[in-house]
């Protein structure tokens, strides 16, 4: 029976539907119904909401880092911290522009030294976050294609209550599901670019792009964590 | 059964046409890529302003022409998959042969041992 059942494209789907099967909410039955008779007619939604989850299939392993990182209250810098740090990076690019116009020698010299303390700086950082980094692997392609199906599902017009009811669910607030979710595959990208040195020399040591990216990265999670946490995981 | 075949021909032919533009940006992003590559080694050359400038913009369309062609193709995997899903869905009516997880992993042992 579950093999004529089950189209779920992720592990959650799966036990979902499992354990709708096991337990069934007797007093729902109706509504899902008139929800299952309304999406036997989309076909095509159907399957590109299979499609886009079965391009990536998550590990089971990467999604439950992905929600303890969710969960943990642990903050990579302070707040005050970041804006005492971020006189550096304003220093080292208004060197940069006066160098540019002036071309005083000493000018590059002082440039080259706040950018090899930015370096240092940042490095420092990377070691702090390299615990982090190891959520990112695979990560970012499964929230992309969670993202388009989130969107798919928020796109269709529905007629049935029940689904009317997760749709609305998934638009509550003031950003949606799907918009949430490409913040946090965005957050998981730059952190990719990070992890590119050639790229990570440049960006650290212009702008300490670190610590712009930790800030960005703690307060996508606190904007993430309630709505995710009820949400899908 | 028909829904399916009709479903699986029409997003084979979107695949094949966005294969056959994705082999023109191949091919444009290599051709901006040497431009860029010739226009820089020119550039040190004389050291002129425009050259190094056309090199600066050759870049930046090779860049952009990167990020389009990552995109048509995340598309293009998209439409092979769906192709695929119905491929699977006229063989399950065809032939019950299912390709989806028959959940045997997921099974309650418990119950099992209750019951034989």
């Amino acid at each position: 029976m579950f093999s004529y059942l089950n189209r779920c494209s992720t592990e959650f789907g799966k036990e979902a539907l499992k354990s709708s099967l096991l337990q069934p909410d007797v007093a729902a039955i109706g509504q899902r119904q008139k929800a299952v008779k309304e999406l036997a007619d989309k076909v095509e939604f159907r399957q590109k909401l299979f499609a886009y989850g079965s391009i990536h299939e998550g590990k089971k392993t990467d999604l439950e880092k992905l929600k303890e990182w969710i969960d943990s209250k642990e903050t990579l810098i302070h707040k005050t911290l970041y804006l005492l740090l971020m006189v550096f990076p304003v220093v080292t690019i208004g060197s940069l522009v006066y160098y540019l116009i002036k071309t005083v020698m000493q000018l590059s010299v002082f440039f080259y030294s706040l950018f090899v303390i930015n370096l240092i700086i940042a490095f420092f950082v990377c070691k702090r976050i390299t615990k982090q980094l190891s959520v990112s692997s695979s990560v970012t392609k499964i929230l992309q294609s969670y993202k388009e199906q989130l969107q798919l599902i928020e796109e269709e017009k529905f007629q049935s209550d029940l689904l009317k009811r997760y749709q609305q669910k998934l638009k509550d607030g003031n950003q949606s599901a799907s918009q949430l979710l490409k913040q946090l595959a965005s957050l998981f990208d730059y952190l990719e670019t990070i992890i590119n040195l050639l790229v990570s020399i440049l960006l650290n040591g212009l702008f300490l792009f670190i610590f712009i990216f930790c800030i960005a990265w703690a307060t996508g999670r606190s904007n993430m964590q309630p709505k995710l946490m009820t949400g899908f995981f | 059964m028909r829904i399916y075949k009709e479903f699986y021909q029409k997003f084979i032919s979107k695949a094949g046409q966005l294969k056959k533009t994705l082999n023109w940006l191949s091919f444009s992003r290599l051709a901006l890529f040497v431009l860029f590559l010739f226009l820089a080694y020119r550039s040190t050359q004389s050291g002129s302003g425009i050259t190094i400038s056309l090199s600066v913009v050759f870049l930046a369309l090779f860049f952009v022409v990167v990020k389009w062609y990552d995109r048509l193709e995340q598309k293009l995997v998209f439409y092979k998959t769906l192709s695929k899903v119905n491929e699977d869905e006229a063989r399950f009516v065809e032939t019950n042969q299912s390709q989806y997880d028959e959940g045997r992993n997921m099974k309650m042992y418990n119950i099992l041992i209750l019951t034989t």
